[in-house]
């Protein structure tokens, strides 16, 4: 995958088990969870949340974004980051891993939902997300934490995973 | 009124792409199987 090299740069650990038939191969991941498959036909992108990738045919591409301030907010660290796999010329299948049972909700045009930060696993890249921040009060004088959400807008589908764990990182 | 988000099959007998041929199944702990066929121009990548 051409972005491995760019995020190895970011500080980042990746590392791949590449395997090429004809031969069978099995893959797990080492939590409880959901596994499914994602087929990306030419020219279709989908972002994928960090930690979430399990295997993917080798003629997808691979890059990421680093996803600023959200996570601050929410882990105490410097952002987290956003996986895109895009299929440029065939179709190829992305396999994701999400904690809990997984769920995808189509959204239409302007059609929006709100998750918990940790909840969402992938998006199409059709799909915005924004971050949705209210501050809580306690009384007058009384201070209090803020309740963040993502909201995602459509069109696209957005994928919902019901437990999370936030991988340790060196952050 | 909003179609609430559909569970995805945790079970897939049969799933196919170019050059490959796959299935999951388990329930806790799901196994993702691959069968590749070696038409591929290039091949699976898989975290570790």
């Amino acid at each position: 995958m051409k972005g491995a090299f760019k995020r190895m740069v970011a500080g980042m650990p990746i590392f791949l088990t590449e395997a090429q038939g004809p031969a069978e191969i099995a893959f797990s991941r080492d939590g409880a969870g959901h596994l499914f498959p994602l087929h990306l036909m030419p020219g279709k992108a989908v972002l994928v949340r960090e930690h979430q990738f399990l295997a993917t045919t080798g003629n997808l591409d691979y890059t990421f974004n680093r996803v600023k301030g959200v996570s601050n907010m929410l882990l105490g660290s410097t952002g987290f980051f956003v996986d895109r796999f895009s299929a440029s010329h065939q179709e190829g299948v992305l396999w994701l891993h999400g904690y809990g049972n997984v769920f995808e909700k189509e959204l239409a045009q302007n059609e929006q939902i709100d998750i918990e930060p940790g909840g969402w696993v992938y998006r199409d890249e059709t799909v915005r997300m924004d971050v949705q921040m209210f501050g809580l009060k306690t009384g007058i004088f009384g201070g209090g934490g803020n309740m963040i959400w993502n909201r995602f807008t459509g069109p696209g589908r957005v994928g919902i995973q019901s437990m999370y764990l936030h991988m340790p990182t060196s952050e | 009124m909003q179609k609430p988000p559909q569970p995805l099959p945790t079970k897939l007998e049969e799933g196919q792409a170019s050059g490959i041929r796959y299935r999951i199944d388990g329930e806790l702990v799901p196994v993702l199987h691959t069968c590749l066929d070696g038409r591929a121009r290039r091949p699976t990548r898989a975290a570790l």
